[in-house]
């Protein structure tokens, strides 16, 4: 496969860093990754999936999907510890904003890998759906306290 | 008492920060969902202070920032933002920003920001 089309390995560190900075460092939720899945090119999310584009020296999106309890969990902390049991309009601007911070602080993480990236504003879909791209996936598992994370990437040089 | 407009297209974000800023006696003048509506609101409100964030449809932290310091040089602007890349960071600065808060906050370090630029 030629090199163009592969994801390299420090710009995917950049994402795991990032995220576990996020969910573990800010929001105190213990997490461990495991090893990243190589999900061609669709996969099937789980319920809730913040979708974020990203431009710049690279570009392809950042998708991180969840079971909608971790989501409800993380919304709850996000709030300051209030306990959640349904998403409403500020629950989804919360989610909107954790896939929004996790992107936000890859983009300073890649700073580090010479890559300069901007994030578009994030767009939550709701429900287990198929996601498709003409360039391959990676998917990077986060096992935490509160559920499953998946974060799903796919970014290339920018021609 | 300081007024402050706060600018985020989140809506969980306007809040958080409305929160932390009513917590220490402040008082809100406004909030906006991007970069065009802070622009017409700081005109209007003439705030003692502005929180801005930079990733918003129409026109970006940014911008606003600019067109703001353009007709009012002593707008005090603080940036919040989730991208806090070296090279943003120097583009705000350089544009007038008077401080560079990083997503995720804590409280803490807004009312540093705030006290420090009103103090």
């Amino acid at each position: 496969m030629p090199s163009s089309t592969q994801m390299e390995a420090n710009h995917i560190n950049a994402i795991t860093k990032a995220a576990s900075a996020i969910v573990q460092e800010h929001l105190g939720i213990e997490a461990s990754f495991s090893t990243p899945l190589k999900a061609g090119k669709q996969f099937q999310s789980s319920d809730i999936s913040v979708v974020m584009g990203v431009n710049g020296t690279l570009e392809g999106q950042i998708i991180c999907s969840m079971e909608e309890n971790t989501a409800l969990s993380i919304v709850g902390t996000m709030m300051g510890g209030m306990e959640i049991s349904k998403m409403d309009d500020m629950g989804w601007s919360a989610i909107q904003e954790f896939g929004n911070w996790v992107a936000g602080k890859a983009a300073s993480e890649l700073t580090n890998t010479s890559a300069v990236i901007d994030i578009s504003p994030p767009v939550v879909n709701e429900g287990v759906s198929t996601f498709r791209m003409e360039q391959s996936f990676i998917t990077l598992p986060l096992q935490s306290t509160i559920g499953n994370f998946y974060i799903h990437v796919s970014m290339r040089p920018t021609n | 008492m300081a007024s402050v407009l706060i600018v985020d297209d989140a809506s969980f974000m306007r809040m958080m920060i409305k929160d932390i800023l009513e917590k220490n006696d402040f008082d809100i003048a406004g909030e906006a969902a991007n970069g065009q509506e802070a622009v017409e609101l700081y005109n209007e409100l003439q705030p003692d202070l502005v929180t801005m964030d930079i990733t918003m449809p129409e026109k970006d932290g940014i911008e606003a920032l600019k067109e703001i310091k353009s007709s009012s040089p002593g707008a005090n602007i603080i940036m919040c933002s989730a991208m806090g890349q070296q090279a943003m960071v120097i583009d705000a600065i350089q544009a007038g920003a008077k401080d560079f808060i990083v997503k995720p906050f804590q409280a803490d370090r807004v009312m540093d920001a705030i006290n420090k630029v009103l103090g």
